[in-house]
């Protein structure tokens, strides 16, 4: 059977599935779902129009951590999530921690970075992004601080999967990872961003980045996903966002 | 020891709790709990948590996971590769599009924040024929969802029995197989005793201290609310100071709509 990533390089969620396909070792097939000529094909896996999917002969699976614990389970040698049981609890709960949260605010503060934009982020966006990852990098510290170095579930899996992308982006965007008050997080990253197949994946992206604008993909209207309208809506930046969605600038999931 | 940190008003909590019944596993339920003490274990102060001796565990479907794993007897996750992803896609469907649907319906039912707004009911009627659609197809001749009864039909069933109150119905005509799934479903032992919970809830409501000037929209449910069109409204609810967030400074406050 041939394992197919539908994913992209500008997407964090389907990066985070091609460095676990990697790590495991499975050779993939692997296609750019977010052009605008593959948008109906797209459609078809994933009637929300979000990457990644992942098809296997016939099975398709939707969901960037729902896909990692399909490859787990169907693919055992070099699991991405520890075996351990309360360890595979914290893994999961730093996963999501990852996906819904790092993510989310990274990503809300990404947009004047690379899309088509007049303006200039929101006042305070930066400064509430900033602060409210601090409380997250606070979590992640705690949590790395007293786990085995470089590796807090013995190897790189799931965790360092989701948060990956971003941690390597985020400077970009204008947001820190305070190296003096966050010291095992900051090796950590380290760690993360010299791994050969992490290196391989920032490759690939800043490749494709820097080719975007003579791409097809989607620059001026801005897709929006629940976690990330939740975000901006909870730190009072519904001004800027309901005004997107009025000036028809906004894209939802299978719109 | 397990405990579960549980209310009868959420669907989530109510998908936990079925499958912990359908596993045989002794549990502790706390229903008279506060949003401050689930922000103890949670920082967006949701339940359902479970408590297992010293782990916590938080969010539905992980909670499902973890009690497969660590109590494999009685699996709700099906063996076969294919029908468990087909059931872990459903359980998703379960808990972001339909929930969102049903629960952006129900608001209006018991909260005091003005009149509906028009055409949100068609909307959500427009989205629930297309779950019904898929249902029906993937039912075929089966009993149940994924074949056996599995957390396809557990996550299903707390927001189609809703769906049922909320002019959601699905068409008998149109969708035999899902009416004859939710009559298997509503005549199963567990499930008689998880609307017996509900009932008894909204019969002592008026003991109770549910919020009803302030709703909490919620990822999914926000989603959907502004993918209809209904961002004029949502606006005008945020300036009369409408709304509750769980990632925001303003926590869920006592018993708020969660997951």
């Amino acid at each position: 059977m041939t394992i197919c990533l539908y994913g992209s390089p500008i997407s964090t969620f389907a990066r985070k599935v091609a460095v676990g396909l990697e790590l495991k070792g499975l050779n993939y097939d692997f296609v750019d779902a977010l052009t605008p000529d593959r948008r109906e094909d797209l459609r078809k896996l994933n009637p929300r129009l979000e990457v990644p999917v992942l098809t296997d002969g016939d099975i398709t699976v939707v969901n960037s951590s729902d896909i990692l614990q399909y490859l787990d389970w169907n693919y055992p040698a070099k699991p991405l999530h520890p075996t351990n049981i309360g360890d595979r609890v914290a893994a999961r709960a730093f996963e999501r921690l990852g996906d819904q949260r790092f993510d989310t605010i990274v990503v809300d503060c990404s947009f004047w970075s690379w899309a088509e934009r007049d303006d200039t982020p929101p006042p305070g966006l930066l400064e509430a992004a900033q602060k409210d990852l601090d409380e997250t990098f606070e979590r992640l510290e705690r949590m790395l601080a007293a786990r085995p170095k470089p590796w807090p579930f013995g190897a790189p899996g799931v965790v360092e999967c989701a948060w990956f992308p971003n941690l390597a982006a985020m400077r970009t965007f204008g947001l820190a990872l305070d190296a003096v008050r966050f010291p095992a997080a900051s090796a950590w990253s380290k760690a993360i961003r010299t791994h050969p197949v992490f290196v391989l994946d920032s490759q690939r992206t800043l490749a494709f980045m820097r080719d975007l604008k003579h791409l097809t993909h989607e620059r001026r209207r801005l897709f929006w996903s629940g976690d990330r309208i939740e975000w901006l809506m909870s730190r009072g930046f519904h001004q800027w966002l309901l005004g997107e969605v009025g000036a028809g600038r906004a894209v939802f999931p299978g719109g | 020891m397990l405990t579960l940190y549980d209310s009868p008003l959420s669907p989530f909590c109510r998908k936990v709790r079925m499958v912990m019944e359908y596993k045989k596993l002794p549990f502790e339920p706390v229903n008279e709990s506060t949003a401050e003490e689930w922000g103890l274990f949670n920082r967006r102060a949701e339940i359902p948590i479970l408590l297992h001796d010293d782990l916590v565990i938080i969010n539905s479907a992980d909670i499902v996971s973890y009690l497969d794993d660590a109590f494999p007897d009685f699996p709700v996750r099906p063996s076969d590769a294919k029908r468990r992803a087909a059931a872990r896609a459903w359980e998703r469907t379960a808990d972001t599009l339909v929930d969102a649907i049903v629960t952006n319906m129900a608001i209006w039912t018991w909260a005091d924040i003005g009149p509906r707004p028009e055409g949100l009911l068609k909307a959500n009627q427009a989205e629930i024929r297309d779950v019904y659609n898929d249902l029906e197809r993937d039912l075929g001749e089966e009993p149940f969802v994924c074949s056996k009864l599995s957390i396809a039909d557990f996550a299903l069933l707390p927001h189609l029995m809703a769906a049922w109150h909320l002019d959601l119905r699905c068409d008998k005509d149109r969708h035999p197989r899902v009416a004859g799934w939710l009559d298997r479903m509503r005549d199963h032992e567990l499930c008689r005793a998880d609307v017996e919970r509900v009932r008894n809830w909204w019969k002592n409501r008026s003991t109770s201290t549910l919020e009803t000037d302030k709703i909490n929209w919620g990822t999914h449910r926000l989603e959907l609310y502004l993918a209809q069109g209904f961002h004029e409204r949502l606006l005008e609810d945020i300036r009369h100071n409408r709304m509750l967030w769980s990632a925001g400074p303003r926590r869920n406050s006592l018993r708020a709509f969660l997951k």
